[in-house]
């Protein structure tokens, strides 16, 4: 629509009239309904939580654990008479196993089950296990592998690391395993025909998550004034991570995961190359200058596949 | 756009439908994704800043710290200088995201410059200021248009509270309002003001956020601003609407407006987002708006002229009231010929 207007086809008088013709008038309806619904709930229930807020102290426990496990039944008998329909099935769902995490929260806090924040996560993933699997619904599953995860991290940090059982690196790159191993199962899923898989969010998200998880690692081990053993495993996990999910998006033809894997790569190269550089120069004496060489090659490369791909990924669709 | 619309819109303002499809087809194939401009703006970026600290490294160690704020704008004027020029002469994604990031680090080494030397954040406003204007002039590039806007309305923003003025919040906001209703409404024709528009529409509601919730008295002049503009919004909404649907716009503009009266300043300037998204078919509004919503609500916890049992009673209310809307629209399009 600027397109037309700067070459003044349009007139600016007339400008909101096109807009509104071209506007996809079906999809703003439904839109405004939407919205419409999601402000009045909401507000609806954060007006009930600042109503238990402001009474929180004098509520007896039982109290407190019955409002939340009321919650969690009202949500799932929602879902339950929703259930052929998509959104409230997975908003009411996805309610229902946030709630559990509210819940088991509430239960440590009155009880003081003491400070292995792991036994929250891994409690809360064990107990909508067997939701999420029946759901059939991609957020679920998605809350379900973030707390899953942090379940995995926080039993790490509080037990297996300390207890010399494993290094950080390694931890992070089994979580990063985990992930890719879900992604492989997302990826035959979907080759077998399961319908409720096919949106790709979620395999770029995952692709994000295993590409953020070895890239912060790999990077913490680069930084390192002695780049230990542990550091090395992180930089070929790392390695092999961006390589191999670059190659199969690539198959894929999936050109903004692609894309993740490409930028990290390059942010990954211009640390190492930063690293080297500041090694054998100072800052004054052209330091500096030496990384924007870098970054223009790096970048300048990237940028030139990327293109590339893009032609042929659009040939190949 | 959909051919079916595209067609619609060429009958409708009788334009020429082969010049409307070249055009929408040359714009559609010189477009990269975003995610390709998102990977070639961080590599410019880190280049750019590579390129000033080099140059930085070599010539203020060598420098008397009194010398130093004078030689920064200087030197920022000059980075911003080769910037333009690199922008005007090349096309390239890479080339212009790094003469976007020049630029605008030219522009904060001039205004930071200029305003530590004066120790003064107006000094610093009015010159981030004279530059936004002539990068308008100069560069046709969106990003750097909302950047450098977006730099000088924060400077603004900070000079008003530095001098302690009253309804900061509301003196920044009405201005920007106003402009960024009409830039976007009624855009200039060939000059394309995209991004001093959006710098106008969301800093401003940005600032709302920090300046935080302190009842009416604290921000009545920018719960007035975000008021008139959803007034306004609303009016071209209840213009364009069938006769059925008019009383429906006017209940949901009162609603909104109340609800806004008695939150916050920030909670009407979602509203007005949101009205705005629906006017313009613009999804990013839509998706800032939403957020911003979501954000207001959670700041009116923090509120503390109310307690939370009337913040509670005020929210189900209002909540109660958008749900009776939600259903008489809902009930209004299903009885509707060809609703979806």
């Amino acid at each position: 629509m600027h397109a037309l207007l700067r070459t003044g086809l349009i007139a600016p008088a007339r400008y909101l009239e096109a807009l509104r013709i071209v506007r996809d008038d079906a999809f703003w309806q439904r839109w405004g309904r939407r919205t419409l619904l999601a402000l009045a709930v909401g507000q609806i229930l954060v007006g009930i939580v600042f109503f238990f807020a402001f009474n929180w102290a004098d509520l007896p426990p039982f109290a407190k654990l019955g409002v939340i496990q009321a919650g969690i039944a009202l949500c799932t008998l929602g879902a339950w008479l929703g259930r052929n329909q998509p959104i409230a099935w997975e908003a009411l769902l996805t309610a229902a196993v946030v709630l559990v995490g509210v819940l088991l929260a509430v239960f440590g806090q009155i009880y003081q089950t003491g400070a292995d924040a792991y036994t929250l996560f891994v409690g809360w993933a064990a107990l909508i296990l067997p939701w999420v699997l029946a759901s059939r619904a991609l957020v679920p599953w998605v809350v379900w592998l973030a707390v899953a995860g942090a379940g995995a991290v926080t039993y790490a940090m509080q037990i297996a690391i300390p207890m010399g059982w494993i290094s950080v690196e390694g931890a992070v790159l089994l979580l990063a395993v985990f992930y890719a191993g879900v992604l492989l199962g997302r990826e035959a899923a979907t080759r077998f025909g399961v319908r409720w898989l096919q949106p790709l969010w979620p395999r770029r998200l995952l692709v994000a998550a295993i590409l953020a998880l070895t890239f912060t690692t790999a990077v913490s081990g680069l930084t390192e004034s002695v780049i230990t053993p542990a550091g090395w495993l992180a930089m070929a996990g790392y390695s092999a991570a961006a390589v191999g999910l670059g190659i199969a998006c690539v198959v894929l033809l999936d050109l903004p995961a692609v894309v993740m894997a490409v930028l990290s790569g390059c942010l990954f190269l211009t640390v190492a190359g930063g690293r080297i550089v500041f090694e054998w120069l100072d800052p004054e004496v052209g330091g500096f200058g030496a990384v924007v060489m870098l970054v223009l090659a790096v970048f300048g490369a990237a940028f030139a596949l990327l293109r590339r791909l893009r032609v042929w990924m659009a040939a190949h669709v | 756009m959909s051919d079916a619309r595209t067609a619609d819109l060429c009958r409708r303002l009788d334009l020429d439908s082969e010049t409307v499809h070249a055009i929408a087809t040359a714009t559609a194939h010189s477009d990269l994704p975003w995610y390709m401009h998102v990977l070639t703006g961080i590599g410019a970026w880190f280049a750019a800043t590579a390129m000033i600290l080099t140059v930085g490294a070599a010539i203020f160690p060598a420098l008397d710290e009194s010398s130093l704020p004078l030689t920064a704008a200087t030197f920022g004027a000059v980075v911003a200088t080769v910037s333009a020029i690199t922008h005007r002469s090349h096309k390239q994604a890479f080339a212009v995201q790094l003469a976007v990031a020049g630029a605008l680090a030219g522009q904060g080494l001039l205004a930071g410059g200029m305003g530590w030397q004066f120790e003064s954040v107006t000094v610093a406003a009015v010159l981030a200021g004279s530059t936004t204007t002539l990068f308008i002039v100069l560069i046709k590039d969106q990003l750097l248009q909302f950047l450098a806007s977006t730099a000088t309305l924060c400077l603004i923003q900070a000079a008003l509270i530095g001098h302690d003025m009253p309804q900061a919040g509301g003196l920044l906001a009405a201005p920007a309002l106003a402009g960024a209703l009409t830039l976007l409404i009624r855009p200039l024709g060939p000059q394309d003001l995209r991004g001093l528009a959006y710098a106008l529409l969301l800093i401003p509601v940005a600032a709302q956020s920090v300046l935080g919730v302190g009842g009416l008295s604290a921000d009545w002049l920018a719960r007035a601003t975000y008021a008139i503009g959803l007034i306004a919004m609303l009016w071209l909404l209840w213009h364009d609407a069938t006769p059925g649907r008019r009383a429906l716009v006017a209940v949901a503009g009162a609603a909104a407006l109340l609800l806004g009266a008695v939150i916050a300043a920030g909670m009407l300037a979602s509203l007005l987002l949101l009205t705005l998204a629906y006017t313009l078919g613009n999804r990013m509004l839509a998706s800032l708006g939403v957020a911003a919503t979501v954000w207001f609500l959670g700041q009116f916890y923090y509120d503390l002229e109310l307690d939370l049992l009337q913040k509670s009673g005020m929210l189900v209310g209002a909540g109660l009231l958008l749900l009776a809307l939600w259903w008489h629209w809902h009930r209004q399009s299903a009885t509707e010929p060809g609703h979806a």
